[in-house]
């Protein structure tokens, strides 16, 4: 955590703007920005998870009642596919850049990232991508149908669709690769005089661990894809039994992407919820070097687990007992995590607005996702529960909760220092609590109906499990439409509102607040002397 | 690199000051004053080359566990 006390050689950050603002069209096109990178990510980003949001509801509608009412099952296949591949790669992962954009340079003390025209890259990929995804619905035989797991035979058989899937695959994936490397060097090489690694506020630790996570593991998932592709159109087999490959090792090599890819998704967020938590404490976060360690070990060991999401297709015991016992182990740090939260906030002088409401809700809802994760981790149990809907209710848990609530939280955390204004508060906390409550109606229900046996990626079911999926339904509505909430202040913040200081927050602490509200155009041109 | 990269002090932690930092780092807790002499000793390649040794030690390890606890209690795979 950064305690450090800066000094800018007599050259205040507010005269660090020297006029350069380009505008216009050309200005987004071109930019090597980080504010205005950072800004395009998570707008970007925000759009898609409408998209993705809006395919969810969909999904729900058709299982408000059994029977199939809205939709052919083809299609109901292609939205769970294309919501989970849009959410993960679409929403999740580009709004995590986006912070990293806006804020690392900020915090450690850079001018900008250190490969400005590779970051303009990174983000001018990402429209392709989604546009791949989102248009492959209207070729002939549709979007992939295959879940965003895209395992084979059904891969292998589908019609085009899953080519563009597996093309914009890639193009995130490297999207993803040189966004990493732009923050790994930035962080290593940009830092401010005096700035340690071990002084530098958390987020900046959680993406260093994401960003050398997402190298490791996205080639891999290029790789599974790639032999998809070939299987598909070159006449390999890979993983077609009838040519003597092996279906289950793409399950293999997609876990070994897949679960380093759980922690892509949440790590950055731990990041922000230990600095909103230690701000709205008014305290040091308890135990910053553990959670660095943690953070550091929990990315090490995601490579070590990820058969436990195979334990039914034929492991031998001692496979499953391995994976059993090495995903519990996970837990300890994670679980550590939660206790230095808690214990941040034990005796703090708390104050409850609106970043630390979504920051107390993620750590609630995650411990429920860390859980049934804990659960779903016993390979005898999980026999029981492999692809139901008890295992949408875990992951919805955790990424919801872990990504989407933390995500949220650093919004409102941040946005005074984006916009200049500060947000609607009471708004703010509606969309909280609507959220909150909404979130626990959709999914909650779930664990029961996946429990009773009620399978996931069906747009039918049998009549005992109708009452959740209403309540279920119900909730969906209600969590969609009150992130219009959280669009609707975040517009008007931008358009005007009390004036935010250069550091709102009492409690904040970190050199991003030593710059003016809004943060001028070009910050840290001379770099601050962190002590 | 050091992880105290701006005093570039050269590295002065032995083994067993590196094995301890990564096995606390594996259960996630650190007493301050130790993280701090880790931070100043430590440097960034030690960490790293430890962490994917004490990776590979617990992978190996567990699998031993496994296979002394099925052939206790007698399952074939």
């Amino acid at each position: 955590m950064n305690t450090a006390t800066t000094t800018v050689n007599g050259h205040s950050a507010d005269h660090e703007d020297h006029g350069h603002h380009p505008s216009g069209l050309m200005r987004w096109i071109t930019t090597t920005n980080h504010k205005d990178i950072g800004s395009m990510y998570l707008w970007f980003s925000f759009a898609m998870f409408l998209v993705g949001g809006c395919m969810a509801l969909t999904i729900r509608s058709e299982l408000f009642q059994p029977g199939l009412q809205l939709v052919r099952p083809e299609f109901f296949n292609q939205l769970t596919t294309l919501h989970g591949l849009i959410m993960v790669f679409g929403a999740i992962m580009p709004a995590f850049v986006g912070f990293a954009n806006w804020m690392l340079p900020l915090q450690i003390g850079a001018s900008d990232m250190a490969f400005g025209r590779m970051n303009n890259l990174s983000f001018w990929l990402l429209p392709p991508a989604a546009l791949l995804l989102t248009t492959s619905m209207f070729v002939p035989g549709g979007a992939a149908a295959a879940g965003w797991t895209l395992y084979p035979p059904l891969t292998i058989q589908q019609g085009m669709g899953m080519d563009m899937a597996i093309f914009a695959l890639h193009i995130l994936g490297l999207s993803s690769i040189m966004g990493s490397i732009n923050i790994i060097t930035t962080i290593f090489n940009l830092r401010a005089p005096g700035m340690t690694l071990m002084k530098m506020p958390l987020f900046c630790w959680t993406w260093l661990v994401t960003a050398f996570l997402i190298i490791a593991v996205m080639p891999v998932l290029a790789g599974a894809v790639t032999m998809t592709l070939t299987d598909r159109h070159f006449g390999t087999s890979f993983f077609s039994a009838a040519g003597g490959g092996d279906p289950v090792l793409f399950q293999h090599i997609f876990w070994f992407f897949g679960h380093p890819e759980v922690y892509i998704v949440i790590i950055p967020g731990f990041g922000i919820v230990s600095q909103v938590i230690s701000t709205f404490s008014r305290k040091p976060l308890f135990g910053y070097a553990s959670m660095v360690y943690a953070v550091a070990a929990i990315g090490i060991l995601s490579f070590t687990v990820w058969a436990h999401h195979m334990y039914t297709t034929g492991m031998p015991v001692t496979a499953q007992l391995y994976f059993m016992y090495a995903t519990m182990f996970i837990a300890v740090p994670t679980g550590v995590k939660i206790f230095n939260w808690t214990a941040t906030m034990w005796r703090g002088s708390l104050s409850f607005e609106t970043p630390m409401l979504f920051a107390i809700g993620f750590i609630f809802l995650f411990t429920v996702g860390g859980f049934s994760g804990l659960v779903l981790a016993m390979a005898a149990v999980d026999v029981q529960m492999q692809d139901t809907y008890y295992v949408v209710a875990h992951f919805h848990y955790t990424m919801v909760a872990g990504a989407l609530f933390s995500a949220f939280a650093g919004a409102y955390y941040w946005l005074p220092k984006w916009t200049g204004h500060m947000y609607n508060e009471k708004l703010g906390q509606v969309h909280f609590w609507l959220s909150f409550i909404f979130f626990n109606m959709t999914f909650f229900v779930q664990h029961f109906l996946g429990i009773a046996g009620m399978p996931r990626r069906i747009p039918d079911y049998a009549l005992q499990f109708t009452d959740f999926n209403q309540i279920s339904t119900v909730g969906a509505f209600g969590l969609g439409l009150s992130q219009l909430l959280f669009l609707y202040n975040v517009i008007t913040c931008i358009k005007g509102g009390p004036k935010a200081p250069a550091k709102p927050w009492e409690g904040a602490e970190g050199l991003e607040w030593d710059v003016p509200s809004p943060a001028p155009y070009h910050t840290w041109e001379v770099q601050p002397v962190v002590k | 690199m050091s992880l105290n990269v701006q005093n570039e002090k050269t590295s002065k932690a032995g083994f067993f000051t590196v094995v301890g930092a990564v096995f606390w780092s594996f259960l996630g807790i650190r007493r301050r004053q130790d993280y701090e002499s880790d931070a100043a000793s430590i440097s960034l390649k030690q960490v790293v080359i430890a962490g994917i040794i004490g990776g590979i030690i617990f992978v190996v390890g567990v699998v031993v566990l496994v296979n002394v606890i099925v052939a206790n209690i007698g399952m074939a795979n």
